[in-house]
């Protein structure tokens, strides 16, 4: 099927690439590199190098180029720091979909993720009536067919990260939002495969599917748990399908406004120091920094010490961009990093994020190397303050 | 390529009983990564090692010595002129990985550090005991501490602190042969025989590889007091520079920015700068009572030359916003020029300054080159920034003829072709115009006695 999205190609960011100076002030910015002991090649310069090599046809496409392509969280803290304003990131996810193309990527891992994607629904190869199993947790819920708001669990709170899914339904039960979730009914939304360079069936089908999904239920807003589904439904799904006719809001966002409008209110205080981790594709992503520090900060009690990599300048938790599924040893010392060197300089036992990919590589993290702090989603902690 | 493929393979059996199997790159695409650094040069190394200790080095060196093949070391790559291109290919050996900070010592005022610490590591590392080392290059989230002792790397604060070669007590080198030589001490005076140390900051790779570094640090300053000034006229800025030293006073920082730079900032990060010719920012640090008192002073010269916005930075806001805004013009002329650039790099007496402004200016209107100018211009070091098509040879040309021919007008100024930029391959032919022969032939004769095999980073500064 022809490609009709709107989304780059690599001929597209040409221009942008002859313009990189190589000047190397993304280096020190790369989570990858800075696990890789600084080795050029495992840098954000050393991809653009090897992008540039292959579209003067100064290097051709090998297996030795894939892996180093895809030795990237998509993080975009690279293009915080670069003079010229590359945003190596998508420059990245358009040569994986170039390499794709010429079927030398993705890497095993990601193909085996697409056919699990196209089998089951999701990228784990989990039955899909599976994806409702947190529900039975929740007693009694019982959600309407059609509402104005849908909440767009994800798979990785569905499957892996179920706290978040039942605390986030807590939250939205406890402000009487008129709320339904898709059920069974709900799929990948292609985050996973739209950062590993396999497109084409976000672009020629779940991209579509599920904007029909969610419209067919009478959706004035969708509210997404991950970080990922947000950035794919804000920011990839109207470069493919053009203009949603929905409003798009990640749960922080969406508590946030519940508590502005008074639909929540904290009436008991929580006393607990916490830090807050940005999740990559909420913040440097689509540009949500505040959301959630105001949702903490509306806590009586909670108080907020930030880590000193923050906002647009926070170290990434190495889970995405497809790093955390083919080189999971790495992207759990990335966000082994992340903790020591950011979070418990600081004196943090409580590190709040709003994304469940975050979480579970951090929990795993905490797990491997023994890091002394709790892993909070903020729906856990907003229930916490609730008493529910 | 250097080695014939026989001969590679075998000396990359021996790269990897030296170090770990991994830490020897081979493949193309690996050694495409390090054939380039910010210049505007390309080309292959036989193979990159990246080693972890001084005794792996030593080795390294000793085989490449044996067998005569080349060497060329990098830091993190951010060299404009070339010093980290394997002109001749062999072997790059990648420093970044010996990147430990093995001693702060605040009683001593000194700082132990492994070539590979990256300078804005350092910085923060020492703030955190109330010090800084005071070169500042501008590369400094990526640049390596070993790469700017053997580059000089300077700064904004050379103005007032003097650049690498005068914040460096003491080296340990991996000399060509393999010996490894301690240069200088750990102490804040010496003069035990010849300054080797002095000899080697600035070197460029090409005498031996440094291991370790002994830097003198500082107490961070007391107070910071930051103000700027707007400027009809470039030149009118650069004469403001001799005013402000007639009166005796030496500011930490003396920036100016062209108007290029200026409107790029405004559009971009919405600072509402004057977009007049050029912009000067000025930093005075110590005592807080000094500092106000040399502000005064520094606020009445700039009103006489001329300058109009004379402002003191007094909230936190507006220093930061000042700072943003210096910090901020390379990155602004990508945004001005839309292409890649190349970063020039002069010296002129102070009081040359207004000519050195209007050459640089002249001159690249003849090569029909747009140009923008940062300007540490406390110390008459100008920076001409041309955007350079690297797709277009005919435009890579220009620029080099442009380069070319300013080069000689700086020093028919009584300037240097290199303030802080080293010369690598870039000003290798200018060189000998700067010092006359025969110092270039003691530099060679200097080069003979330290690697008589010729393999430290051959093909650069002329030698």
């Amino acid at each position: 099927m022809m490609d009709m999205s709107k989304l780059p190609i690599l001929k597209d960011y040409e221009e942008k690439i002859y313009v990189c100076n190589r000047c190397g002030f993304c280096r020190p910015a790369c989570p990858v590199l800075s696990q890789k002991n600084m080795e050029e090649t495992a840098s954000p310069r050393g991809r653009m190098s090897l992008i540039y090599g292959l579209i003067t046809n100064e290097l051709k496409p090998s297996m030795t180029i894939v892996d180093k392509i895809y030795l990237c969280t998509t993080c975009r803290y690279c293009y915080v720091k670069c003079p010229a304003g590359l945003e190596v990131d998508r420059i990245i996810e358009v040569a994986r979909y170039e390499l794709t193309k010429i079927t030398i990527a993705p890497p095993e891992a990601h193909k085996i993720i697409s056919s699990k994607i196209d089998n089951y629904n999701n990228p784990f190869g989990e039955p899909q009536f599976d994806r409702i199993k947190w529900l039975q947790r929740e007693s009694a819920m019982k959600l309407p067919e059609k509402a104005k708001v849908l909440y767009w669990v994800g798979c990785m709170a569905s499957y892996r990260v179920q706290d978040t899914a039942i605390t986030t339904t807590k939250i939205l039960r406890h402000a009487n939002v008129d709320f339904t979730i898709l059920g069974t009914e709900e799929g990948c939304c292609g985050s996973v495969l739209l950062r590993t360079g396999q497109r084409n069936p976000v672009v020629n089908k779940y991209a579509r599917i599920n904007v029909e999904k969610i419209s067919a239920k009478g959706v004035e807003t969708l509210v997404t748990s991950c970080a990922g589904c947000f950035r794919t439904f804000s920011k990839d799904y109207p470069e493919i399908v053009g203009d949603l006719p929905f409003e798009v809001l990640h749960v922080s966002h969406y508590i946030e406004r519940l508590i502005k409008d008074r639909r929540i209110e904290f009436k008991e205080g929580l006393p607990m120091r916490v830090t807050f981790h940005d999740p990559c594709h909420l913040g440097r992503h689509v540009g949500v920094y505040d959301a959630p520090r105001n949702v903490i900060k509306a806590i009586p009690g909670v108080e907020l010490v930030e880590m000193v990599n923050t906002r647009e300048e926070a170290r990434c938790c190495g889970a995405g961009g497809g790093l955390r599924s083919a080189f999971r040893e790495l992207s759990i010392t990335i966000a082994a990093h992340r903790l020591k060197a950011d979070a418990l300089p600081i004196g943090a036992k409580v590190l709040v994020t709003p994304c469940p990919f975050c979480i579970l590589n951090f929990e795993d993290a905490t797990k491997v190397y023994g890091i002394g702090i709790d892993i909070l989603d903020l729906t856990e902690l907003v229930c916490k303050a609730l008493r529910i | 390529m250097f080695m014939k493929q026989r001969k590679l393979v075998q000396i990359i059996e021996k790269l990897k009983n030296i170090v770990r199997s991994e830490h020897v790159l081979t493949s193309y695409e690996e050694r495409y990564c390090y054939s380039r650094d910010a210049s505007l040069y390309w080309a292959m190394p036989d193979v990159v090692v990246r080693p972890h200790t001084t005794e792996e080095i030593v080795e390294i060196v000793k085989l490449a010595n044996k067998e005569k093949i080349p060497i060329t070391p990098r830091g993190a790559g951010t060299n404009l002129t070339g010093g980290a291109i394997p002109v001749k290919g062999g072997i790059v050996v990648d420093m970044t990985g010996m990147n430990r900070i093995l001693e702060i010592n605040r009683t001593n005022l000194i700082a132990v550090v492994e070539p590979g610490v990256v300078h804005e590591d350092l910085e923060k590392e020492l703030a955190k005991h109330g010090l800084f080392w005071p070169p500042d290059p501008a590369s400094t989230y990526s640049c390596t501490i070993g790469g700017a002792i053997a580059e000089c790397a300077g700064g904004m604060r050379a103005l007032k602190y003097g650049t690498t070669r005068d914040w460096v007590l003491g080296l340990e080198v991996v000399l060509p042969t393999g010996d490894v030589i301690k240069t200088g001490a750990m102490t804040l005076k010496n003069v035990t025989g010849f300054d080797l140390t002095r000899l080697f900051v600035g070197s460029e790779g090409t005498l031996g590889i440094i291991t370790k570094a002994v830097l003198k640090v500082r107490p961070l300053p007391e107070a910071l007091l930051r103000m700027s000034a707007a400027f009809y006229e470039i030149e009118i800025a650069g004469l403001a520079v001799s005013k402000i030293f007639e009166t005796g006073i030496v500011p930490t920082i003396i920036e100016i920015i062209s108007i290029e730079c200026i409107r790029a900032i405004n559009e971009w990060l919405k600072l509402g700068l004057p977009e007049v010719d050029a912009l000067m920012v000025i930093d005075l640090d110590g005592t807080r009572e000094e500092v106000e008192k040399l502000a005064g002073k520094v606020e009445k010269i700039l009103k006489d030359v001329g300058a109009i916005e004379i402002k003191r930075a007094t909230t936190a806001k507006e220093m930061e916003d000042l700072y943003l805004a210096r910090r901020a013009a390379y990155p602004s002329t990508f945004r001005a020029f839309r292409k890649s650039l190349t970063v020039d790099d002069f010296c002129v007496p102070v009081n040359k300054l207004p000519e050195a402004f209007r050459l640089a200016r002249e001159i690249s209107k003849k090569w029909r080159l747009p140009m923008a100018i940062i300007a540490h211009a406390g110390d008459g070091n100008i920076h001409p920034i041309w955007p350079v098509d690297v797709r277009y040879p005919e435009e890579i040309d220009r620029v080099l003829k442009c380069h070319t021919e300013l080069s000689h007008g700086i020093l028919k100024l009584g300037g240097s072709i290199s303030a802080e930029h080293g010369i690598g391959i870039l000003k290798a032919s200018l060189i000998e115009e700067e010092y006359g022969k025969k110092a270039i032939e003691v530099m060679r004769a200097i080069k003979r006695v330290f690697d008589p095999n010729d393999i430290m980073n051959p093909g650069k500064i002329a030698l």
